[in-house]
């Protein structure tokens, strides 16, 4: 049912022959000849098949998927047969992105002079007016969200306008694939499969599908189209009329695996091509720390440092795109930089989704006219909005995964054959370390790795240098990190100052074995653990250690994750011994262990959160009113305690504990970790003071609670533990308990009270 | 958040806090002399004013008020009842109290909390019985002449206890002494206001667990933070 296909099965010359001649007329001159994108989709749109298309970003795959749809309502209104109905849906998950296509479809549609061809756009920011207005006469072509296209499937004014829909084209697949969002794409396209009667208009062109023996695709006649008969080529073989259903056009710059996201496509059982279209694309990509030569400069030294390198480098390039990974990084840096260059303050722009509509699309309107010289943003850009001028783009901290930076980093030099240029600004340590990895030229291939594979590169970095640490001068790393990864000789410096301290306080983890560092301070035994495997392996690993723990010695834990390991806070009484933490580790059981663990977790009640407001059984509005996040915090905490006493297989429920296990916690990857770890030498270190690899993990605020003991249990240990002992110390009435920030845990926060709540009201 | 909706049904316990003055893990005060039972902030229909409002919450809390409310009453066989305030948590969720009232074998006296302004059986502002002057709490209002101990409800008192190695609880509590007692909250809903830092030198923070009822031994110093 998914078949790949490695060239167009029709050339170029005969599939432009065979559009609607004002199509054919205004291509050619526009563009010559189709690009390896479109020459190998048009055909297989044409004869009306389901079609997955990856392809990067400006190789014309927008434009390959709408082709089929501008000559089909050209072909229909020649025939006096153009429907007042839509007849393709367009689904982008994002707004912005659909308003750009909007505006990129209304170009070649004003150069073809197709006055009668309406697109319209529906997203939450249509206004009433346009509402009306597209009600009264639907768009051919709608521009639209998942959510909001969800919304109109539901309103009877819209089921005959999408009764002629015949093409249904998501882009941004591998967005829509991954989330909830996608799954509504695809209930819609479903609902939008039961509504619609494709026959109502007629197959897009002369191709009727046939495929040979080996399932290539052969011309084959079509019915003779009156209008346009001097334009059809001769053609040997009347073949069966089109499929019935929907023909979808997925879109995708990234993905992997293709199969899984056609399958999604196009939904069980219907056939679906497939279409990889690689285009190399240079790359130049630089590291930039303002570290320079030292790993721990003062506060305050690198935010100045990068502003001013930031500065300059707006200086010199005509418009740099920066990527933060926060809304609010992308305001404070914005605000900054408007402070160090005044000059250019009414040129820099700062660019994210809290912003208002208006304000977001003039940015990006600006942008397109390079009216610009910077726009900082957070994650709102990077997809692939059509963002012409930009010659560079910088990250501020690692993206946490090389296919986003590389994403990124495509975002600059946008048309084909221009060079994109990325810099990477590490801001810490550690960052510096992670940014290395990319640019390495290997690891620009057109198939994006796994996140996971930063972290396997960190290994392998550490590795080697590690190797050349130990058996020669330093010099050997130093050359290994200029060549290898192509540093400068300053981060470079700064990189083997952190390793080297990191051997003298403890040991720097390879991949040859697995390194543990216990660190006793104030009455509390802290574990590192080094496991690089990435933040949400991690955090899986650490909850069935934590829960194992519990197990042998009682009590609860507190836990830190990170990517590069993660830190176990015990209480004395349980200190775990080398073998005990080698059981801990044990793989069988494991699912077992995390499943007790998350039981009682505040995780699972997370997630519950977001499942019940998308299962609707929380309301994100009242009568009209949106709920504030503490109303919606608080429903869905009671509904999901009282569920889980009294329906504990609740659907809600089940989803929320896959959404923690499986989206949350990277389960899988945890347990390949345990799976190796047993077989691998531990080096099981007490060190005297935190060691600079444990350090970022160790100062890290976000710390969780592993709640794994009863209640009950508890308190008698407290209390044994509060009368059995002088030692004020160990007293655990603590009125600081709250500001400690041992005791800060992500998912606590106060607990109101009805008169905590009326106050704050 | 709401108290985790784990009722309590182990064997309930109390202990004698003063002379005469018997704290119940039931969340109740017993005042064996004048043989008055004492509750505060009942909270009755949270979840039905809820609902009103439009947060689509599981009905449920009244059921568990009223089975607890007449288990006290067996074992304790007052002569009076005091309910010292949010008898309701909103006018809308005052069916289930009026039921209760309505059916109730002893005097109920019911005194007027802040969540009860609208509901058509608010109650008076205080009442004196004996040395004790009952009010809700939420104003200051001075000790009539005659009474010596000032008894309130309102502030939902609860004491945090942890280890910082992962154990958190909230437990409620009753703050006590010679001229003044705060209730804990009866209503199952309520998590507690964290009392550990607001004691006064003479009162007694004392923990409500299901099998234990203690004091909080007083701190001479506050703890400083073991790591920063």
């Amino acid at each position: 049912m998914l078949s790949r296909i490695q060239s167009p099965a029709i050339d170029g010359t005969t599939v432009l022959a065979a559009l609607h001649p004002e199509l054919r007329r205004w291509f050619s001159r526009r563009f010559k000849t189709l690009a390896p994108a479109q020459a190998i989709a048009v055909p297989e749109i044409l004869a009306g098949r389901s079609i997955l298309l990856s392809s990067p970003t400006g190789s014309g795959k927008t434009l390959a998927a709408f082709i089929g749809v501008f000559d089909t309502l050209a072909k229909a209104r020649d025939r006096g047969e153009l429907p007042n109905g839509t007849v393709a849906v367009y689904v982008s998950p994002l707004r912005a992105l659909a308003y750009d296509l909007r505006k990129n479809l209304q170009q070649p549609l004003d150069e073809l002079g197709w006055d009668w061809l309406r697109i319209g756009a529906r997203t939450g920011d249509t206004t009433i007016r346009e509402r009306a207005q597209q009600r009264r006469l639907p768009p051919h072509i709608l521009v639209t969200t998942p959510e909001s296209f969800t919304v109109l499937l539901s309103q009877s004014g819209w089921l005959a306008p999408f009764r002629h829909t015949r093409f249904l084209i998501l882009d941004e697949l591998h967005a829509l694939a991954e989330n909830k969002r996608g799954t509504m794409a695809a209930l819609a396209a479903e609902r939008l499969e039961e509504v619609a009667r494709p026959g109502l208009i007629a197959a897009p062109s002369c191709f009727n599908p046939k495929s040979d023996a080996t399932g290539n695709l052969v011309l084959a006649t079509s019915p003779a189209t009156p209008a346009t008969p001097v334009s059809q080529p001769a053609i040997p073989d009347a073949g069966p009329p089109p499929p019935a259903g929907l023909i979808r056009i997925g879109l995708s710059a990234t993905v992997s695996p293709l199969e899984t996201v056609a399958a999604f496509l196009v939904g069980p059982g219907r056939p679906c091509r497939i279409a990889e279209v690689t285009q190399t694309k240079a790359a130049r990509i630089e590291v930039f720390s303002p570290l320079r030569n030292h790993a721990y400069p003062p506060a305050g030294y690198t935010a100045s440092r990068m502003l001013a390198e930031l500065g300059t480098l707006i200086g010199q390039k005509r418009t740099t795109l920066i990527f933060t990974n926060t809304r609010s990084g992308a305001e404070h840096i914005g605000l900054r930089l408007k402070q160090v260059l005044p000059m250019l303050a009414g040129q820099i722009e700062v660019h994210h989704a809290s912003l208002d509509r208006t304000v977001r699309l003039e940015v990006e309107d600006k942008l397109k006219r390079g009216e610009l010289r910077a726009v900082v943003c957070s994650t709102s850009l990077e997809m692939g909005i059509d963002i012409g001028s930009i010659d560079t783009v910088v990250m501020v901290s690692a993206p946490k995964g090389v296919s986003r930076a590389l994403q990124r980093i495509g975002r600059s030099g946008h048309s084909m054959g221009e060079t994109s240029h990325g810099v990477l600004v590490a801001s810490n340590i550690n960052d510096l370390a992670d940014s290395s990895v990319p640019t390495v030229p290997r690891w620009y291939a057109n198939k994006m790795p796994l996140a996971s594979g930063l972290a396997a590169e960190v290994v392998n970095l550490r590795t080697h240098v590690a190797r050349r640490l130990n058996s020669g001068p330093a010099a050997d790393a130093t050359a290994y990190l200029e060549n290898e990864y192509g540093l400068s000789s300053a981060n470079v410096r700064a990189l083997i100052e952190h390793f080297v301290l990191q051997a003298r306080v403890s040991r720097i983890p390879t991949r040859d074995f697995f390194l543990v560092e216990r660190y006793d301070q104030g009455g509390y035994l802290h574990y590192f653990f080094h496991s690089l495997i990435g933040r949400s392996a991690n955090d899986a690993l650490s909850r069935i250690v934590a829960q194992r723990v519990h197990e042998t010695k009682g009590g609860n834990a507190l836990t830190t994750i990170d990517d590069y390991g993660f830190l176990l806070t015990l209480k004395p009484f349980q200190a775990l011994s080398e073998p005990e933490f080698r059981q801990a580790f044990a793989r069988a059981g494991a699912e077992a262990s995390l499943r007790e663990a998350l039981r009682d977790s505040n995780l699972v009640k997370w997630q519950f959160r977001g499942v019940a407001q998308t299962g609707l059984m929380v309301p994100r509005r009242v009568r009209g009113e949106e709920r504030g996040a503490r109303a919606l915090q608080w429903s869905s905490e009671i509904i999901f305690e009282v569920l889980r006493k009294h329906e504990p297989d609740h659907p809600l429920l089940v989803e929320a504990y896959a959404e923690a296990t499986l989206r949350f916690l990277d389960l899988p990857r945890a347990l390949e970790f345990l799976e190796n770890v047993g077989n691998q030498p531990w080096d099981f270190r007490v060190t005297g003071r935190v060691s600079p690899f444990s350090f970022g993990m160790y100062v890290s605020r976000i710390r969780e609670t592993m709640t794994l003991e009863d209640p009950e249990t508890t308190i008698e240990r407290l209390y044994h533990e509060m009368y059995g002992s002088a030692e004020d110390r160990s007293n655990p009435f603590n009125p600081s308990d709250l500001s400690d920030p041992l005791n800060r845990s992500d998912q606590s926060g106060p607990i109101a009270t009805p008169r905590a709540r009326k106050k704050a009201r | 958040m709401p108290a985790p909706l784990t009722s309590i049904r182990t064997a309930p316990i109390r202990h004698e806090v003063q002379p005469g003055v018997w704290l119940d893990s039931r969340r109740a005060v017993w005042l064996a002399t004048e043989r008055l039972l004492l509750i505060a902030d009942l909270h009755w229909g949270y979840a039905a004013s809820h609902r009103a409002r439009g947060n689509l919450v599981p009905l449920w809390g009244d059921d568990e008020i009223a089975e607890r409310l007449n288990e006290l009453v067996t074992a304790y066989a007052p002569v009076e009842m005091i309910w010292l305030g949010d008898v309701v948590h909103a006018a809308e969720g005052g069916a289930g109290a009026e039921a209760f009232i309505r059916e109730a074998r002893l005097p109920v006296t019911l005194i007027a909390g802040n969540h009860d302004r609208h509901w058509r059986l608010a109650g008076v502002r205080s009442v004196t019985r004996g040395r004790f002057h009952f009010h809700h709490g939420d104003t200051t209002l001075a000790l009539p002449e005659g009474t010596t101990v000032e008894v309130v409800g309102h502030h939902h008192p609860a004491v945090s206890w942890g280890d910082r190695a992962g154990s958190r609880l909230k437990l409620p509590a009753l703050v006590a002494s010679e001229r003044r007692l705060i209730l804990p909250a009866f209503s199952p809903w309520a998590a507690g206001t964290s009392w550990n830092s607001f004691l006064d030198t003479e009162e007694v923070l004392w923990a409500i667990t299901p099998g234990r009822i203690f004091a909080l031994p007083r701190l001479s110093r506050p703890n400083p933070s073991a790591v920063t």
